[in-house]
C-alpha cells in the first residue's frame, strides 16, 4: 500500500518528467531557469524544486479561436532544457486541438468531461481572439460559437491564461478593417481570473514560468495594469536592449545594410518600437536563447502591446504618418508646414500693415502741412503712475 | 514707476500724455519668461529626440572628449528636467488666473463679458484690415485671450503626451497610473506623433505672438513689448477713460446696463471707430 505522499508523488510533475526520461540534473536546471525567468533570486530554485516534486499536474484545456496556432508553436518549440517536455509534463493536457489524439465528437467530449468532472480545478488557456459580430458566427467549433465555448470553459476554470496578443488584446483580427468584431478573452468574458501573456507569439518560457509560479506559490504572478505578468512585461525592451548604448550615443542605423547596421547600432530610426514595448525578449530570447529580433538587426515591432497592428505601424518608420495626409508625410513635415504657413501669413500681414501705415502717415503729413499748423508738441515729462488694480 | 523721458523727435501719438499702469504682476512675468525659456529648450532638445543626430565617427562634442558617447542621453535628460520646470510654471500660471490681479484673471481669457466679445470682433476686424484702430486695452485684448486659451490647450496636450511617454520607462507606480491611459488610448507611436506635431503648433503660435505684440506696440506706443519685462504699460488718458467706463458699465446690474447701453451702431462708433487719439 503506497502512502498518500507516495501516491501524490506518483501523479506529480516530477515523476511524470522522470517517466519521460528527464534526468534529475535537467529537472534542477529547469527549475533554476524558471526562477530566473520569474526574476526571482536563485535561492528560490529550491522552493520551485520542492513545489514541483510535490505538485500534482493541473488539468488544462487549450482553446483556439481566431488564431494562427503561433502560440502553440511557440510553446512547443520552447526547448531550454527541453521546456517543451516540461510544459507538456507540467500539465495534464485534456484538450488541445492541435496536439490531441482524439478528433471530432471524441475531442469535444474530452472538453465536456473536463468541465463537468474538474469544475473550478482546471486551467483554461485561450489562444486567439473571439468574434462577437453577427452573433459570433465568424468562429464556431463543433457548431458552437467561440464566445459560447469561452463562457462555459473559462467561466468554470480555476484561472484563464490568455496566450498571444489576440487572446490578450484582440490582436490582428481586431485590427482596423476587421469585420468580425474580434475582442480579447478579457472583454468577451468579463470577470475571469485572468492573466494576459501577450506578444505575437508569446514566449513559451513565459507560459512555463507562469504555470511554475502558480504551482509554487498557489497564485498567479503579479501583473501590470494590462493584466500582463510583471516578470515578463515589467521592463521596457529599450531599457534592456544591448544596442541602447548606441541610442544614447546617437549612433543609428540609417539604411538597411549601412555601416551602422553592420556595427550593430541602434535601430530607432529604422522604426524600432522597443521604446514603447514591455517584454522580456532581450533576456529570455528565442530558439533556445539563440537570438531575438533586435539581436539580428531588425527593429522591435511592439507585438506585446495592445493594438500593435494599428498602433505600432508603419513598422519601419520612426513615427506614424499624420492621419489625413499622404503616406509619405511625417508629423515633422506637417508641423513645419503649419509653422511656415503662419510665418508667411505674418510676413504678409506685416507688409500690408506697413503699406497702410505709410499711407496714413503721408495723409496726415499732407493734412498738417496744408493747415500750416504743425503740432509737434513738446514731449511731456510728467507721467502718472497708477496701480492697475481696481 | 520710471518716468519716461522722450528724447527723439516725437510724433503726435508719442507726445500724447501717458498714464503708466502697472498691469503684469511678478508671477505673470516670471511664468512668461520661464515658459519662453523652457519651450525653447524643450523644442531644441525635442527636435533632436525626434531626429537624433548621428555621431558616426567621434566621441567628442564641442571639443569635450567623451561627451558624444551619451549625447542623446544628455539631450533627453535636459528635456525631462526642463519638462518638469515647464509643467510647474504652467500650473502656477493657471493657479494665478484665480488669485492674481484683474489682468491675470481667467475672465481675461474667456470672453464672458459682452463688451469683451464686442472688442474681440473689433480686434478681428482690425487684424483683417477692415478697421484702422485696435480697441484700447489695459490687459489682454479678448482675441489674444482666446489665443492663449488655445495655447494652454496645446500645453495641456504636450504635458499629457509628454508624461505618457515619460511613463513608458516605469513598470508600475505613479507615472503609468496617472498617464498610462493616454498611451493605451492612442498607442505610444501615436502619442509621440502628437507630441511632435504640437511642438510645431506652439512654434507657429510663437511666430504669430511675437509679431502681434510688436504690431500692437507700434500701433499703441504703449510699451507693450517691454511691459512683459517691466510690468507697466503706458496708455493715453483717453484710452484709459474709455476702458474704465466700459468696465464700470459691465459691473452694473444687468437692467441698468441695458438702459445705459447706446443703440448698437452708435456704441460701435463711440467705442473706437472715431478715436480721440490721433492715428499716426
Ligand atoms: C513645450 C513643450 C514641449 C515640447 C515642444 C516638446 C517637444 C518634444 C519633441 C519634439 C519630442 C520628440 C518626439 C518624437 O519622439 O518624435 C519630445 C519627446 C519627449 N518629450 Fe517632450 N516636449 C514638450 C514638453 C514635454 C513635457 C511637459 C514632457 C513631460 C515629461 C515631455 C516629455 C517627453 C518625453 C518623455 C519624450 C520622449 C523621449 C524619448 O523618446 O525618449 N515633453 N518632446
Ligand atoms: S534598437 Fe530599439 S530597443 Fe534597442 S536601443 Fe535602439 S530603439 Fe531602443
Amino acid at each position: 500500500m503506497a502512502s498518500p505522499r507516495e501516491d501524490q508523488l506518483a501523479q506529480g510533475v516530477w515523476p511524470a518528467l522522470r517517466r519521460r526520461g528527464v534526468s534529475r540534473r535537467e529537472f534542477l536546471k529547469f527549475c533554476s531557469v524558471m526562477a530566473g525567468a520569474l526574476a526571482l533570486p536563485h535561492t528560490y530554485a529550491d522552493r520551485i524544486v520542492q513545489a514541483l516534486e510535490a505538485a500534482t499536474r493541473p488539468a488544462v484545456v487549450w482553446l483556439e479561436f481566431q488564431d494562427c496556432a503561433g502560440n502553440t508553436e511557440s510553446a512547443l518549440r520552447a526547448s531550454h532544457p527541453s521546456i517543451t517536455d516540461m510544459i507538456l509534463d507540467l500539465l495534464s493536457w485534456n484538450y488541445h486541438e492541435t496536439i490531441m489524439a482524439p478528433a471530432g465528437t471524441a475531442a469535444e467530449k474530452s472538453l465536456q468531461d473536463t468541465i463537468a468532472q474538474q469544475k473550478g480545478q482546471y486551467l483554461a488557456i485561450v489562444e486567439g481572439s473571439i468574434p462577437l459580430a453577427d452573433g459570433g458566427v465568424y468562429c464556431t467549433i463543433g457548431g458552437r460559437t467561440a464566445i459560447d465555448i469561452a463562457q462555459e470553459t473559462c467561466g468554470n476554470a480555476l484561472a484563464t491564461i490568455a496566450v498571444g496578443t489576440c487572446a490578450a488584446f484582440g490582436g490582428i483580427p481586431a485590427a482596423a478593417g476587421g469585420i468580425t468584431g474580434a475582442v480579447s478573452i478579457g472583454q468577451a468574458v468579463p470577470g475571469l481570473k485572468l492573466i494576459n501573456l501577450s506578444a505575437c507569439p508569446m514566449n513559451g518560457a513565459n507560459l512555463a514560468a507562469t504555470i511554475v509560479h502558480y504551482l509554487t506559490f498557489k497564485e498567479l504572478p503579479a501583473t501590470d495594469n494590462l493584466g500582463r505578468p510583471l516578470f515578463a512585461h515589467g521592463d521596457r525592451i529599450h531599457d534592456n536592449c544591448p544596442r541602447r548604448a548606441h541610442y544614447d550615443a546617437g549612433q543609428f542605423v540609417q539604411e538597411w545594410g549601412d555601416q551602422g547596421h553592420q556595427l550593430g547600432w541602434c535601430l530607432y530610426k529604422m522604426g524600432c518600437k522597443g521604446p514603447a514595448t514591455n517584454y522580456n525578449c532581450p533576456r529570455v530570447q528565442w530558439n533556445d536563447g539563440t537570438n531575438w529580433p533586435i539581436g539580428v538587426g531588425h527593429g522591435c515591432v511592439g507585438c506585446a502591446q495592445p493594438q500593435f497592428w494599428d498602433a505600432m505601424t508603419p513598422f519601419y518608420r520612426q513615427l506614424p504618418t499624420v492621419p489625413g495626409f499622404g503616406v509619405e508625410v511625417t508629423a515633422q513635415d506637417v508641423g513645419i508646414g503649419v509653422a511656415a504657413a503662419v510665418g508667411a501669413l505674418t510676413v504678409g500681414h506685416a507688409v500690408v500693415a506697413g503699406v497702410r501705415n505709410a499711407r496714413t502717415a503721408r495723409a496726415t503729413n499732407q493734412a498738417t502741412a496744408a493747415s500750416g499748423n504743425a503740432t509737434i508738441a513738446v514731449p511731456t515729462n510728467e507721467t502718472q503712475t497708477t496701480e492697475g488694480q481696481s | 514707476m520710471a518716468t519716461v523721458v522722450q528724447e527723439e523727435p516725437a510724433t503726435a501719438a508719442q507726445t500724447q500724455r501717458r498714464i503708466n499702469l502697472f498691469v503684469w504682476e511678478l508671477p505673470v512675468r516670471v511664468t512668461h519668461w520661464v515658459n519662453v525659456t523652457s519651450i525653447l529648450i524643450l523644442s531644441i532638445t525635442g527636435y533632436f529626440i525626434a531626429s537624433p543626430p548621428v555621431f558616426a565617427t567621434t566621441t567628442t562634442f564641442l571639443g569635450i572628449p567623451g561627451t558624444a558617447t551619451f549625447m542623446l542621453g544628455t539631450i533627453r535628460f535636459t528635456h525631462f528636467v526642463t519638462a518638469f520646470v515647464f509643467t510647474i510654471s504652467v500650473l502656477y500660471r493657471l493657479a494665478w488666473a484665480f488669485v492674481g490681479n484683474q489682468y491675470a484673471r481667467w475672465d481675461q481669457f474667456l470672453p464672458v463679458r459682452r463688451y469683451r466679445r464686442q472688442d474681440m470682433r473689433r480686434m478681428l476686424r482690425y487684424y483683417t484690415f477692415f478697421r484702422r484702430e485696435a480697441p484700447p486695452q489695459i490687459g489682454h485684448n479678448p482675441l489674444a485671450g482666446m489665443a492663449y486659451v488655445a495655447l494652454y490647450v496645446l500645453f495641456a496636450v504636450q504635458i499629457f503626451t509628454g508624461f505618457a511617454l515619460y511613463a513608458l520607462a516605469f513598470r508600475t507606480g505613479f507615472w503609468p497610473f496617472a498617464f498610462g491611459w493616454v498611451t493605451h488610448l492612442f498607442g505610444a507611436p501615436g502619442v509621440r506623433m502628437v507630441h511632435d506635431l504640437v511642438m510645431y503648433l506652439i512654434i507657429a503660435f510663437t511666430i504669430h505672438h511675437v509679431y502681434s505684440a510688436i504690431l500692437i506696440d507700434m500701433e499703441e506706443r504703449s510699451g507693450l513689448v517691454s511691459s512683459i519685462v517691466t510690468g507697466t504699460k503706458a496708455l493715453t488718458p483717453e484710452s484709459v477713460a474709455q476702458i474704465t467706463s466700459q468696465e464700470a458699465l459691465a459691473r452694473q446690474p444687468r437692467a441698468r446696463r441695458k438702459a445705459a447701453r447706446l443703440p448698437r451702431g452708435k456704441a460701435e462708433a463711440d467705442a473706437g471707430e472715431v478715436r480721440p487719439v490721433d492715428g499716426q
